[in-house]
């Protein structure tokens, strides 16, 4: 499990959206479920992955993102729901999936993201 | 059946058009790489995605856009840059883009699949043909 030193990064987020429409558009603010899920997806990160770039969607979800390039990157999606949702652009190779947040790492997404910055 | 209206504003934008996402998030680009994050062009909860219809737009009235759209919203959100790309990278994604002029240059980007999978997989092939302009210094309303 990783200890996630960067974790410093999700108070950042949430203080910057914390208000209906941090976006310029039409945003919901983050939720503590959401930020909650976010933390628990976090602790199932393999020690062995390098960390991952935080953002946020308009969508109120938080992202999680391993880029080697623009068309070299790996996208993970967490919400409200405790549903994981995950993309992968490897060049002309697309994937995408989800699976429940229950405390494992996909192995599927972990093969991506070894994938993509390999 | 077909939606005469829909395929006339379809048709009001040619798949060469510029079209541009402004940026009021810091977390929506990289400036060390000039990448736009998919997270730009992931859409709204209402599975629509505003964006502005810019072609033929000199660059002073594409940030003027910009600025107006910042100062019209409650937050006051500070305009960081835009990503830009042409229409037909969101028409190669089987999404459309719906002009509406409201406000004017205004359109939406719709036709999104309810998997949120795979609106982050489009949001990646967009991001990845989006090209990144940065305003400098950022506007603020606020600073005014």
């Amino acid at each position: 499990m990783s200890d996630f030193p960067k974790a410093s990064n999700l108070a950042g987020l949430m203080a910057e959206c914390s208000q209906h429409g941090w976006d310029g558009y039409d945003a919901p603010s983050i939720s503590d479920e959401t930020v909650s899920n976010a933390v628990e997806f976090i602790r199932t990160i393999p020690l062995s992955m390098p960390l991952p770039e935080i953002s946020v969607t308009s969508a109120g979800d938080i992202n999680f993102e391993w880029a080697q390039t623009a068309h070299r990157i790996v996208t993970v999606a967490v919400g409200e729901t405790g549903e994981i949702h995950y993309a992968s652009l490897n060049g002309l190779e697309e994937n995408f999936g989800s699976y429940p947040l229950d405390g494992n790492f996909e192995p599927e997404l972990q093969n991506l993201i070894e994938s993509v910055l390999g | 059946m077909v939606d005469i209206a829909l395929e006339k504003r379809e048709m009001d934008v040619a798949s060469t058009d510029r079209i541009s996402r402004f940026l009021f998030t810091r977390r929506w680009f990289a400036p060390t790489t000039g990448r736009v994050k998919p997270e730009a062009f992931t859409p709204h909860p209402h599975v629509d995605l505003s964006v502005s219809c810019t072609e033929g737009l000199d660059k002073n009235p594409v940030w003027q856009l910009g600025r107006e759209t910042a100062e019209r919203h409650t937050n006051k959100p500070t305009l960081h840059g835009r990503a830009d790309l042409m229409a037909q990278v969101i028409r190669n994604q089987r999404l459309e883009i719906v002009r509406d002029d409201k406000p004017l240059y205004h359109a939406n980007v719709v036709g999104w699949d309810g998997e949120k999978a795979a609106q982050i997989s489009k949001a990646q092939q967009i991001a990845a043909e989006s090209k990144l302009v940065l305003l400098a210094p950022p506007f603020s309303p606020a600073d005014r």
